[in-house]
């Protein structure tokens, strides 16, 4: 069976993914955020807790990135899917180099252009996906639905 | 029971400022405010900075009205639980938010049944002196559109 690591922050970014679980329940599906105790009350056991950090906390994005590269290792996942944000890049980029395939979904939230970890995502990602058609052609990613 | 929130990652005091200050003269009236990491603490209404997941959950069972900054988590709990919501977007120039997403945002949902768009604080107070009179969002978008469910499925399929 297909393995995949669902990953979204705490906050919106999860709520979305959760808009998304049903697509996910018929996988070998590990959920991982970053707030104790959120996965539950979706029925999800055993989620991955990974420290949260934005662009502006260097100190916290060196933790996430070692917590987050043996969560993968352990996991080694074939698919890797997020809605956002750093935790979600940074799980493509490993993803990527453990030969998952990875997909970005921009968080719907980016209605006027890409959110910056999705132009990164344009580069590391196998997929974006901006929720918005119009943001999609003028950035040059792809359209799919929303999650709303 | 009114929900005030800022979601979970900064604080958005002209927000909280204007419910309370519109509380203030209003009496019966319950209001709770979750304030956000280092928010100010209004005056007359009750409020915590952060809420854990299970203390959001049995506050958001009791909410009839959501107040809230223009973010996504707030739509979809508004969605989600059928309860109508007013946004007020977060502004960039008033170091709000790290960009000004939010008003894009707000432009988007705008028109959306049961999400009332609040561009400042006086259009804030309008609204929340209609409150009895807005509608509940429609229920229906409670997972994500079939577009987008069966192209995750596909994806992960042909990994």
């Amino acid at each position: 069976m297909k393995k995949v690591l669902a990953i979204a922050s705490g906050g919106g970014h999860w709520k979305q993914l959760m808009q998304l679980k049903p697509a996910f329940d018929n996988y070998d599906v590990t959920y991982a955020t970053t707030i104790t105790g959120l996965a539950e009350k979706s029925d999800i056991q055993n989620a991955i807790i990974v420290p949260d950090a934005n662009r502006n906390e260097k100190f916290k994005i060196i933790q996430l990135f070692f917590s987050l590269f043996w969560q993968l290792l352990k996991i080694r996942p074939d698919v890797v899917v997020t809605t956002g944000a750093a935790p979600g890049l940074l799980a493509i980029l490993f993803g990527r180099i453990l030969f998952a395939k990875t997909l970005w979904i921009d968080s719907v939230a980016n209605a006027a252009e890409l959110s910056m970890a999705g132009r990164l995502s344009k580069k590391l990602a196998h997929q974006t996906l901006s929720q918005w058609p119009e943001v999609a052609a003028s950035e040059g990613v792809d359209y799919a639905g929303s999650v709303l | 029971m009114i929900f005030v929130t800022t979601g979970t990652q900064f604080p958005f005091n002209r927000l909280v400022n204007t419910v309370d200050a519109w509380s203030s003269s209003l009496e019966n009236v319950q209001v709770f405010a979750q304030t956000g990491p280092e928010g100010e603490a209004p005056k007359h209404i009750e409020s915590q900075a952060l809420l854990a997941p299970d203390e959001y959950e049995s506050v958001i069972s009791k909410t009839t009205h959501l107040i809230a900054h223009a973010g996504i988590g707030s739509i979809i709990t508004a969605i989600e639980h059928n309860i109508p919501a007013i946004l007020m977007p977060r502004k960039y120039t008033l170091g709000e938010h790290r960009n000004d997403h939010q008003m894009a945002t707000a432009e988007k949902f705008k028109g959306r049944r049961g999400i009332y768009i609040a561009m400042d604080e006086a259009e804030l107070t309008s609204l929340l002196n209609k409150l009895d009179s807005l509608e509940k969002p429609n229920p229906e978008g409670s997972s994500a559109s079939p577009e987008l469910l069966s192209f995750v499925k596909d994806f992960i399929e042909k990994a």
